[in-house]
Order: structure tokens, then C-alpha cells, then sequence
């Protein structure tokens, strides 16, 4: 802190010399370029003000919404189902030697449960397990946001560490790991999360929403390839440039030269290529969800909640159901790709515009 | 060893020299520098086409004088700047500097000589991080190499700004909001935190304005004065080279053609070449006319140097003896060098004459061996055999009117389908 | 980072915003003012001096940029005398290429904008009938009958053909001030009357055409109705006038199969294709080295000759002006500080900035102990002050400079500076006549 009170210090001073015709002119900040050149796009102010929306949404809604005691998933959140227990009573039964016991519980069940009924209580309805759907579509939001986060970055870290090693050192280890992306990229990602479904079903986390988790981490394992290209290819680029000259012949550490002087340039891209990706990721999460491999049914997400347009008749009468969680799904890709090319442009120096 | 009277220039063409026998005020001393890059490679990845960016340099540089370099872009200049850095690999022949060799060591202990010997780059724009605050990249490096504690640094760096004519408060700025003049001097602040004895400075004013060329070249002189530093000035503008160097080496192709000290070279030139790169400088006034040598033509590829001297292209002055061997590099008059056939004497062109005899007879057998090999032999015949087919089609489809065209576009087609064949 | 929020030297946030506020309104107008369609009455105008070509008259080009308002041309006024060469000299920065491209009307736009002054041009424009047509001249033929229309087969008339093979339209001369000039009707004075050749001749040419494709394209775009055969026959001979040995092979190469110095030479033949009567030179050798320098300035030099134009040198070395230029401008921040012959500006350089200027530059005949350096940096071309630009850098400085910008003050005929320590001489100068 006392080096910056010093550099004030000196300022104050130099400004009493009087004005300098060089120095007279205020200049923009590195941050402020970047910021005045995203928010001159009105696609990427609408793409941020969409992805608050939708985490606001997301993460503070639950809080507002009456229906959300558990956390929406469960059966009793429905509080109108909860009156319609008559009694409770401890049973005891034997089978054989074994001695059991239990609670018999008389319910009654209602007019079975009311779908696509849109009122003031439910605002999107109810599903078939008489789950508010409003509150379901917060909650999915959770689930598919954060998926989306925890990918991007592992994905992010991995394919920055592989690309950084092989644009840097060159030679033979950029012929390892080129070639151990190319193979990567060889895998289609579909087939491979079909199996990995089944796998982790058989293996007890069927039920768990953590199947998702390790299901998502799979893909990054396979998918931070494009990133590993991405950094590789500008790390190529920097490396030839005249400060990674000036950096060698100063006989900097291949430390400092990596993350103090190659790194930062290529943050921007990875910024860009890190929101273009959270995207896609949505998407992916929402193609499990519909084909029914992804998460556990019972669990909300977006994907999940779009899964019931597989029954013909929901997808027919009722469209409250899965048209919010499609909307949410577009409106959260079309998001992150408008504030990714917003992103792009604006760090982009070559761009005047 | 060979030394002239007034120890200033040394030359040398044997690798035998003695460490212990350069003299203490040499700081560096070059022999037979060369740096070739591989342009093209065989499928086994094994280069059989060289780019012969220095080819063959050798200079002696006393302590605390200037060795100012002048040639055109692709002359080599900025590549011997940098292979005597070691910012290449591959870099052959001898550096002696202060006494050891660096171009034997290790990347790892040359490293820990770095702050010795530093550059200042051309391009003030492209030479400093985008992304680092100005103070930081002045300081990092003598950070780096212990020159300066946690402690200290802050100060150290002030000071080295100072120096350089930078105000303090640019400490926490970023090079984008600086001018090319200033940008320079921070290239040069980033160079002197480290203490070096040699500065090699590639082109350090080229790109920038007049006014500001002025204040960049008085403030290296008064470096120069004030830390006792050791410049290589590397410059395509002859005026600032004449200004700031004690000596001048003029280079063309990879080779210096002529080395002596500031006045010889300047008041009296001996290469031809230098003559008329003296004589293409305009004269800012307009009453001077001028008589200039124009030289014919670009300056050849260094792919594929002219064979004998490499000038003679562009000669207006050359001989027959000019295109059949490359003049040797001796010393015409005291101090002075260079490499010309105008300065032979008459016994040294037959000699010379004779050797390039003997050249062009001994690689006519070479040649005619490789064409003998078995499968030069197929080659060749695979070759006439493809040129005969694509002139065979070709007469097909030319007009008749075109025919006269026919005979410059066929060697151009037959090697492009000889290729294939390969 | 921190010390940044109150740092002055950075621009706040609602500065930035107010900035952005007022550029958005000013590019507007001017965009607007430039897509008009105007009739050619509304920018022709009259020429101050017959002699001249070009009359640049208080030109200010501004680009409204994110940091302010930068003022790169700030009142410029010169002019070029048909068939002579002007060389304006000046750091980077100062404005001298602004000058050229508002000439082109090719200054960056949207941000980059002619604000106001005018630049009037004499111009051979084509004659246009009520529907904006060109006004083709017709081949004549007598017979018995008197003069009558030669018709082909089909009956048409036959429209007239120059020596490249060309239509003849029938031209009207005028003079027209291209700072008020919709950028439509400027399309046919680019290239056609008013040529440019650019400093970077490894860009400037296009890497996937071959030259030979890059010089008939120009041809056929302003030589109406030539023939494919004709137009490679004209570009082949160009190629041989700008001293190409080898034009036919050299028309069919691509541009990174050539050298620089051959690159520019190839700019050269694109800006003599349509016989301009004005080519500008931007920086034309910076980025040659000093032999093929000297090629490229001979080659310009007798061109000039051959073409009987005028050439606009646009340069930093004071030694490319002073071998090719009859006239110099010198400018510093946008303003054009002084002016004269080639021969007042080196023999009798006035301005404190042009005398430091040619003392700072080291010379290969000369020798000096210490180089002249003039102090400090070029300014910020943001929020200029009102007084002289040079003044921080000046060592002649008096009390007066600290007032309003000096005016012109008319040393010689042909020599104007403008500075306050020759105010004086003039009076006197004046008084004693």
C-alpha cells in the first residue's frame, strides 16, 4: 500500500509543474474499453440482462414461491395433498420368523391429480405428480445453470493446461497431446452417455442426482479438447511475438513467461470460448434430460421437465408442462452466445468501431 | 591470431584461439558466426534447404565503444543481433564474451549470463506485454536474477525509470496508453535494470518520429557515457549509425563486405555496395543534386545467394572473376576491411582465379556423380518422360498463335508434375 | 488496479458517457450529410486561384472517438499548383495522412468525419443528361447528305471509341468541393481523376489475385466499354512504364512472388491506369529500403513528367522532400504551421518546430558532437488547448504564446509560418515598404 501512496504522491507533484500537452488528455482504462465496446451491442446487454433474469430466476424464485418447502421434488410439497391424510396408525405383521412393522396411513387420494390446471396458485399448473411446475422450472434452473459452470470450468482448466504444455513446449510433446486430442475428438459424446448411463444406473446412482454430475464430468474428460486447440493455436501465435523475445532475452523463468506474459492474452479468448461453451452445455444437459438418461426422473431439470413431451397426450393438451422449460433452454443458450460474441468483439483490439 | 598494430580490430578465420589471449578491453569477440534456417525439409524431416541468414561473421568489440551495423531488410542484421543473444538455436560459430565462449553453454547457464548482454527491439509496440504495468515489466527480469530484493524493487525500478526519462506515476500504467517515444524508452528502461555490459539496440529509432529519433539517440549516448555500456547498433539509416558508432560494418546477404572504423568507412569507402547505399540517402536540402549510383534491381534471396560474390548482381563495377568465386574479406587498408575483387592484387586474382578453376571443375564431377546415382537416373528419366507428355497435351490445346509463349511456360509445368511423380 | 478509480488519468464513467452521448449525435448528422442526394449545384464552387488543382480551405476532419473528440485535421488550408509537387511533412499523428483520405473522402467513417472547411478540387466530371446519364459522343460520318450518325448492322449508333479503346462520354470541366460531396457522386472521381499509392505495399495489393487481374480490374472500372484484350494490353503498359523489365511475366504473378520495392512499383501502374491528374503519395518509400528508396522516388519524379499531373508526397523524411517536392507544408497536431517553397522551408526554415525538425535529424556528410532534440512528445490530440500546440515544446517561447493560437504571418511571397515571433518582422517589414 505505501508503493501506491508514493505513486500519488509523485502525481500530485507533477501536476503542480503544470500541464503537460502528452499527459493532458484523459485515456480510457484497459476495463473501460472493453466494457464500452460490450454494452455498444445491444444483443449482449439484452444476452446479460437474460442470463441475470434466468439466474435470479433460478436461484432467488425458490424463495418466493410457496410450493417450494423441499425443494419442489417432493411429493409433500403440495401442501393440498398433505390435508387429505385421515389417519396414521402403527401396524405389526409377521412373514415367516421376520417381524415387521409399520405405519398404515389412510389417504385420501384426491380426483387423481389435476393436470394443466392453470390458476392463481399455480401459475404454470400442476404436473402429473402434482408438482407445481413454476417452482420445478426454478429449481431445474438450478440443476442445469450450475452444470453448466462446473463443466465449462473443469473443462476450461484441463484444456488450458493440455493446450498451454503443447503451444509452449512444442516438438514432441505438442505431438502427444495434438494426437491425444485428435482422439478425443474421434468419441461422439452421445453414444458414450447412453453407456455411461446404463453403467452408473447398474451401479446404484440411479436414483442420485450425482449420476448428472459424474456423468458431466465424463464429458469434460472428453470434451476440453476444443479449448486445448484454442489455447495451443494462440499460445503459437504469442509465443513468436517480439515480447516473448524480449521475455527470452531478459532470461525470464519458463514460469513467468507462461503465466506472466503468454496467459493473460489468452484469457479474453478463453472468456469467450468459456461463455460460447456454458451454451452448449445447457443443451447438453437438455438432450439427456429429454432422452431420459440424464438425470434421476424425479429430480428437477430443465431437461427433465421437457422429458414428459415424450407422452403424446401431455405433448398435445398439455403444453404448460414443457413449453417453460424449453423457453428457459433457448432463452439461456441465445443468452450466453449473444454476450459470448459481445464478449468476443470486445476484446477484440483490431475492432473500431 | 591476427592483430593489428592498434589492437583496435581483430580478425581471425582459425577456431584455435586461446581464451586467455583476448585482451581486457575486448568485451566481445566474434568468430565465423553463422546462422542458417531450414526452408525446406526432405519426408524424413531432414532440412535440405537452408536460408543462410548470417553466413560466416566475425568482429571484435572493445569495451565501452559502438559497432554501429548498416544493410538493407533481409541482409541478416537483426538475425546476427539476435543469434549472438542466443535467442536462436542452432546458432554456429564463436561468441566470446569477457572472455568465455557462450555459444558452448548450456541454455541454462547461458540464462544466468543474460542480464549481461541485452537487446532493445525494434518494434517498441510489439515488444512489451500488453498485459503488464510498466513498472512490472521494467522490473521482473532484475527481480528474476536477484539484482534487487522485495524491498528495494520498488525504488530500483523509480530509479532505472528515471534514468531513462520516464515519470514515476507510469509505474502503474499499461503500454497501450503510451506513445511509440516512450515505449522505446521503456524497451530501454526493461534492458538497463539489469545491468548489462553489451546492448545490442536492433534498430532502436527506425520506428520512430524525427523529434523523438533525436531524443532516443542522445539519451543511449549519455547512457553509454554515464554506465560505461557497450553498444551494437543495428540500423538500415546510415546517419544514425554514422552518429552514434565508432565503428561501422556494412552487410549484405549474410556477410559483412565492409568493416572499419567510423571515418575510414564513411570518408572513404572501399565496397562498392557501400558506395551506393551512401549515395541513395536523400539530403534533406534541395540544392543538392545528386549523382547517385542506382543499384539495378532487389536485393537477391537469400535462399539462393548469386554464386561468387554476392553482389555482383547489382555491381556496376563487376568483373568477370565477380561471378565465379566470392572475394576474400582481408584487410585493404589499416583497420579497414573488406571484401571486394576491386582490391586484389594482381597475384591474388590468379590465385583466385585458379581456385575457382578448380571449384567449378570439382563440382562439375560432383555433379556428375549425384546424376549417375541410380535413382537420379530414374528421376531424370521419369522427368523427360513427363515433360514430353505435358508438351505433347499442351501442343493439343494451344492455339497456334500461342505458340510463342509455349517454351517459358514449360519448365515451370514439368517440375510441378515431377513433383507429383515423386 | 485499485488506484485507479480516482485516478485523473483516466476518464470517469459518466465522462465516457457524456462522450458517447455527443458522438453518437455528431456521426449521425455527418453520415446523413454524406447519403444525401444532393444536385451537383449544391458543391460546385470556384476556384480562389486558376493555377491550382486542389485548394484545401480550413479543412477540419475529427474522428469522434470513445476517449473525446480528436481533432486530426484542425483548419487546414493549402494548396497544390496544377503540375507541381507538394510535399507535406509532419510527425506521425499530425494529421498529413487525415488530409490525403479527406481529399479521398476514405477517412474511416463512421468515426472519422469531415466536420467543416471545404476542399475544392478541379474535376473533369462526365456531362449527365435530366436522368442522370452519361452523355455518350457518337461516331460522325459525311456523305452526301452532310454530317449524319454512322450506324452498325442493326441500325444503333455507334458510340465513339478513345485510343485505349474506351467510350467517349461527352466531359464538362468543374470545379467541385468534395468536403460537401455525397459520397456517391465522389465514386467517379476516386481512382479516375484523383489516384493514391499507400505506404504498405505488402497490403495493399490483394494476395489471392494476380497483378495482371488487379490492373484490368481498375481498367474496366473506369474505362467504360474497353475490351478485354485492350485492358491488358493498357496494364501491360503501365507495368512498362513504371520500369518494370518483365511486364508479362510480371502480370501474371501474384503479389508475394514480388519484392517490395516491385510491389510498389505495381501500385504505382494501378494509380497511373486512368491518367489521374492527381496521385497521392502516402509515405510512398517508408517501408523500402534506401536503394530501391532512390528507384521508387526517380521512377515517381519522371512519371510526374510523363503524366503532366501533380503529385500530393505525404512523408516524415525531410530528405525525400527536399528532393522531390516544390512545395512544403509542414504540419504539426492537425495545423499546417508553415508553408513555403522547397527552398524557404530548408534555406530559411522560421517555425521553431521545422528548425528543430532539420537540426535533429543526423546527417551522413555532417558531424555533431550532441544532436538537437526537441523536448518533450507529440500531444494528445484530445481537448487541445487554445494556445500555440507547440508551445511546451518550444525553447523560442514568449510571453505572448500564451494567448490564442497565432495567426499566419506572410514572411515572403511565397513563405508563410504561423508563429508570434515573426509577428513583429512582418509590421516592420510592412512599415518600411
Amino acid at each position: 500500500m505505501e508503493e501506491k501512496k508514493d505513486v500519488t504522491l509523485e502525481e500530485t507533484k507533477d501536476d503542480l509543474h503544470g500541464e503537460n500537452l502528452t499527459d493532458r488528455a484523459k485515456v480510457l482504462s484497459p476495463w473501460m474499453t472493453v466494457l464500452k465496446r460490450f454494452f455498444r451491442s445491444k444483443l449482449s446487454v439484452i444476452g446479460l440482462v437474460t442470463i441475470v433474469v434466468l439466474f435470479l430466476f433460478a436461484f432467488l424464485g425458490p424463495l418466493c414461491s410457496p410450493w417450494a418447502a423441499a425443494g419442489g421434488t417432493k411429493l409433500d410439497s403440495n401442501p393440498e395433498l398433505i390435508k387429505e391424510i385421515l389417519s396414521a396408525t402403527p401396524v405389526t405383521y409377521s412373514v415367516g420368523d421376520m417381524e415387521y412393522e409399520a405405519l398404515a396411513v389412510s389417504v385420501r387420494i384426491p380426483q387423481v391429480v389435476k393436470l394443466g390446471d392453470i390458476s392463481w396458485s399455480h401459475w404454470m399448473g400442476t404436473d402429473d405428480m402434482g408438482y407445481d411446475v413454476l417452482t420445478r422450472l426454478m429449481y431445474g434452473g438450478r440443476v442445469s445453470l450450475t452444470i453448466g459452470f462446473v463443466v465449462v470450468i473443469i473443462e476450461t482448466v484441463i484444456g488450458v493446461i493440455m493446450g498451454g504444455l503443447a503451444g509452449y513446449f512444442g516438438k514432441w510433446v505438442d505431438n502427444v497431446i495434438m494426437r491425444i486430442v485428435d482422439i478425443l475428438s474421434c468419441i461422439p459424446s452421445l453414444p458414450i452417455m447412453l453407456i455411461l448411463s446404463v453403467v452408473f444406473t447398474q451401479s446404484g446412482l440411479g436414483s442420485s442426482i450425482s449420476k448428472l454430475y459424474y456423468m458431466m464430468i465424463v464429458l469434460c474428460l472428453i470434451g476440453w479438447t476444443g479449448t486445448a486447440r484454442l489455447v495451443r493455436g494462440q499460445i503459437l501465435s504469442l509465443r513468436e511475438q517480439e515480447f516473448m523475445l524480449a521475455a527470452k532475452a531478459s532470461g525470464l523463468s519458463t514460469f513467468s513467461k507462461i503465466f506472466k506474459h503468454l496467459m493473460p492474452n489468452v484469457i479474453p479468448q478463453l472468456i469467450v470460448s468459456m461463455t460460447l461453451g456454458l451454451g452448449s452445455i445447457i443443451l447438453m444437459e437438455a438432450t439427456l434430460g429429454f432422452l431420459g438418461i440424464g438425470a434421476p426422473l424425479n429430480t428437477a431439470t430443465w431437461g427433465n421437465l421437457i422429458n414428459v413431451a415424450n407422452i403424446s397426450t401431455y405433448r398435445q393438451y398439455y403444453p404448460n408442462l414443457w413449453v417453460g422449460a424449453g423457453v428457459c433452454i433457448t432463452l439461456a443458450i441465445l443468452a450466453f452466445n449473444f454476450v459470448g460474441d459481445g464478449l468476443r468483439d470486445a476484446f477484440d483490439p483490431k475492432m473500431k468501431r | 591470431m591476427e592483430k593489428t598494430d592498434n589492437g583496435e580490430v581483430l580478425e581471425t578465420q582459425s577456431t584455435q584461439t586461446a581464451e586467455t589471449a583476448l585482451p581486457d578491453d575486448v568485451l566481445l569477440q566474434v568468430n565465423d558466426l553463422k546462422k542458417y534456417f531450414p526452408v525446406a525439409k526432405n519426408f524424413f524431416g531432414k532440412p535440405i534447404k537452408f536460408l543462410k541468414a548470417v553466413d560466416g561473421i566475425s568482429f571484435t568489440l572493445k569495451k565501452g565503444k559502438t559497432l554501429g551495423i548498416v544493410g538493407e531488410s533481409g541482409c541478416g542484421k537483426s538475425t546476427m543481433g539476435r543469434s549472438l543473444l542466443r535467442l536462436y538455436d542452432g546458432v554456429q560459430g564463436e561468441i566470446l564474451f569477457d572472455g568465455q565462449d557462450v555459444a558452448k553453454l548450456k541454455n541454462r547457464e547461458f540464462d544466468k549470463l543474460r542480464p549481461n548482454m541485452q537487446m532493445i527491439f525494434q518494434d517498441p509496440y510489439a515488444s512489451l506485454s500488453p498485459r503488464l504495468t510498466v513498472g512490472e515489466i521494467i522490473g521482473e527480469s532484475a527481480r528474476q536474477h536477484h539484482l534487487v530484493d522485495k524491498a528495494g524493487f520498488h525504488d530500483y525500478v523509480l530509479k532505472v525509470m528515471d534514468m531513462c526519462g520516464l515519470q514515476p506515476h507510469y509505474f502503474e500504467r499499461y503500454p497501450h496508453e503510451f506513445s511509440g517515444g516512450q515505449r522505446q524508452r521503456i524497451c530501454i528502461a526493461r534492458a538497463l535494470a539489469l545491468q548489462p555490459k553489451l546492448v545490442v539496440c536492433d534498430e532502436p529509432v527506425s520506428a520512430l518520429d524525427v523529434s523523438i529519433q533525436a531524443q532516443v539517440i542522445n539519451m543511449l549516448i549519455e547512457l553509454r557515457e554515464k554506465l560505461g555500456l557497450t553498444y551494437i547498433f543495428i540500423s538500415h539509416d546510415l546517419s544514425v549509425v554514422k552518429h552514434i558508432s565508432d565503428d561501422v560494418g556494412v552487410m549484405y546477404l549474410g556477410n559483412i563486405v565492409e568493416y572499419g572504423s567510423k571515418d575510414s568507412v564513411f570518408s572513404h569507402t572501399l565496397h562498392p555496395y557501400t558506395k551506393a547505399l551512401f549515395s541513395a540517402v536523400p539530403v534533406p536540402n534541395p540544392h543538392v543534386k545528386m549523382n547517385r549510383i542506382m543499384l539495378k534491381g532487389d536485393i537477391p534471396s537469400p535462399v539462393n545467394p548469386p554464386k561468387g560474390c554476392k553482389f555482383h548482381t547489382r555491381c556496376e563495377h563487376c568483373m568477370e572473376i565477380c561471378s565465379r568465386i566470392a572475394p576474400e574479406y582481408r584487410e585493404v587498408e589499416d583497420g579497414h576491411f573488406c571484401s571486394c575483387h576491386l582490391y586484389n592484387s594482381e597475384e591474388d586474382t590468379l590465385r583466385l582465379l585458379a581456385q575457382a578453376d578448380e571449384n567449378e571443375r570439382n563440382e562439375a564431377i560432383a555433379a556428375e556423380k549425384e546424376a549417375n546415382k541410380p535413382w537420379n537416373k530414374a528421376k531424370a528419366k521419369v522427368t523427360t518422360a513427363c515433360k514430353n507428355v505435358v508438351t505433347k497435351i499442351k501442343n493439343k490445346f494451344k492455339k497456334s498463335e500461342q505458340t510463342e509463349q509455349q517454351p517459358q511456360e514449360q519448365p515451370g509445368q514439368t517440375e510441378d508434375s515431377n513433383v507429383e511423380e515423386k | 488496479m485499485a488506484a485507479n478509480k480516482d485516478n485523473k488519468h483516466y476518464i470517469s464513467r459518466s465522462e465516457s458517457r457524456a462522450i458517447a452521448r455527443e458522438n453518437s449525435k455528431a456521426i449521425r448528422y455527418y453520415e446523413q450529410r454524406k447519403k444525401r442526394k444532393a444536385k451537383p449545384d449544391e458543391y460546385t464552387t470556384q476556384m480562389q486561384d486558376d493555377n491550382n488543382i486542389v485548394e484545401f480551405d480550413d479543412l477540419h476532419t475529427y474522428f469522434f472517438s470513445d476517449a473525446g473528440t480528436v481533432k486530426a485535421v484542425n483548419g487546414v488550408s493549402f494548396s497544390i499548383p496544377a503540375g507541381s509537387t507538394v510535399g507535406v511533412v509532419g510527425e506521425s499523428g499530425c494529421g498529413k495522412s487525415v488530409t490525403s483520405l479527406s481529399l479521398m473522402q476514405l477517412v474511416q467513417a463512421p468515426s472519422g468525419q469531415i466536420v467543416s472547411g471545404s476542399i475544392r478540387f478541379k474535376a473533369s466530371l462526365f456531362k449527365r443528361d435530366e436522368k442522370g446519364k452519361k452523355i455518350p459522343v457518337y461516331e460522325m460520318e459525311d456523305d452526301e447528305y452532310g454530317k449524319r450518325f454512322k450506324l452498325d448492322e442493326k441500325g444503333k449508333k455507334i458510340i465513339k471509341k478513345n485510343e485505349l479503346g474506351g467510350n467517349v462520354y461527352e466531359m464538362e470541366d468543374r470545379v467541385v468541393d468534395i468536403a460537401k460531396m455525397p459520397t456517391e457522386a465522389m465514386r467517379s472521381i476516386r481512382g479516375r481523376e484523383i489516384a493514391m499509392i499507400f505506404q504498405e505495399p505488402m497490403t495493399s495489393l490483394n494476395p489471392v489475385f494476380t497483378i495482371g487481374n488487379q490492373l484490368d480490374e481498375v481498367g474496366y472500372l473506369h474505362i467504360e466499354g474497353i475490351s478485354k484484350k485492350q485492358v491488358k494490353a493498357h496494364s501491360i503498359e503501365m507495368l512498362k512504364m513504371v520500369g518494370i523489365a518483365d511486364p508479362e511475366g510480371v502480370y501474371k504473378k501474384f503479389p508475394h512472388e514480388l519484392s517490395g520495392g516491385m510491389r510498389q512499383r505495381v501500385m504505382i501502374a494501378i494509380a497511373l491506369l486512368c491518367n489521374p491528374k492527381l496521385i497521392i503519395a502516402d509515405e510512398p518509400t517508408t517501408a523500402l529500403d534506401v536503394t530501391i528508396q532512390a528507384q521508387i522516388l526517380d521512377l515517381l519524379r519522371e512519371i510526374k513528367h510523363k503524366i503532366n499531373g501533380s503529385i500530393m508526397l505525404i512523408t516524415h523524411d525531410l530528405g525525400v522532400v527536399a528532393e522531390m517536392a516544390d512545395y512544403v507544408v509542414v504540419m504539426y497536431a492537425g495545423k499546417v504551421i508553415e508553408m513555403g517553397t522547397a527552398e524557404d522551408i530548408f534555406d530559411h526554415p522560421m517555425h521553431p518546430y521545422t528548425i528543430g525538425l532539420q537540426k535533429s535529424k543526423p546527417t551522413v556528410d555532417g558531424e555533431v558532437d550532441k544532436l538537437y532534440c526537441i523536448p518533450g512528445f507529440v500531444p494528445n490530440p484530445i481537448d487541445m488547448p487554445d494556445y500555440c500546440y507547440f508551445r511546451d515544446r518550444c525553447e523560442m517561447c514568449k510571453e505572448k504564446c500564451a494567448g490564442a493560437y497565432p495567426g499566419y504571418v506572410q514572411v515572403s511571397p511565397t513563405h508563410k509560418v504561423a508563429c508570434y515571433l515573426y509577428e513583429d518582422t512582418k509590421e516592420d517589414g510592412n512599415g518600411k515598404d
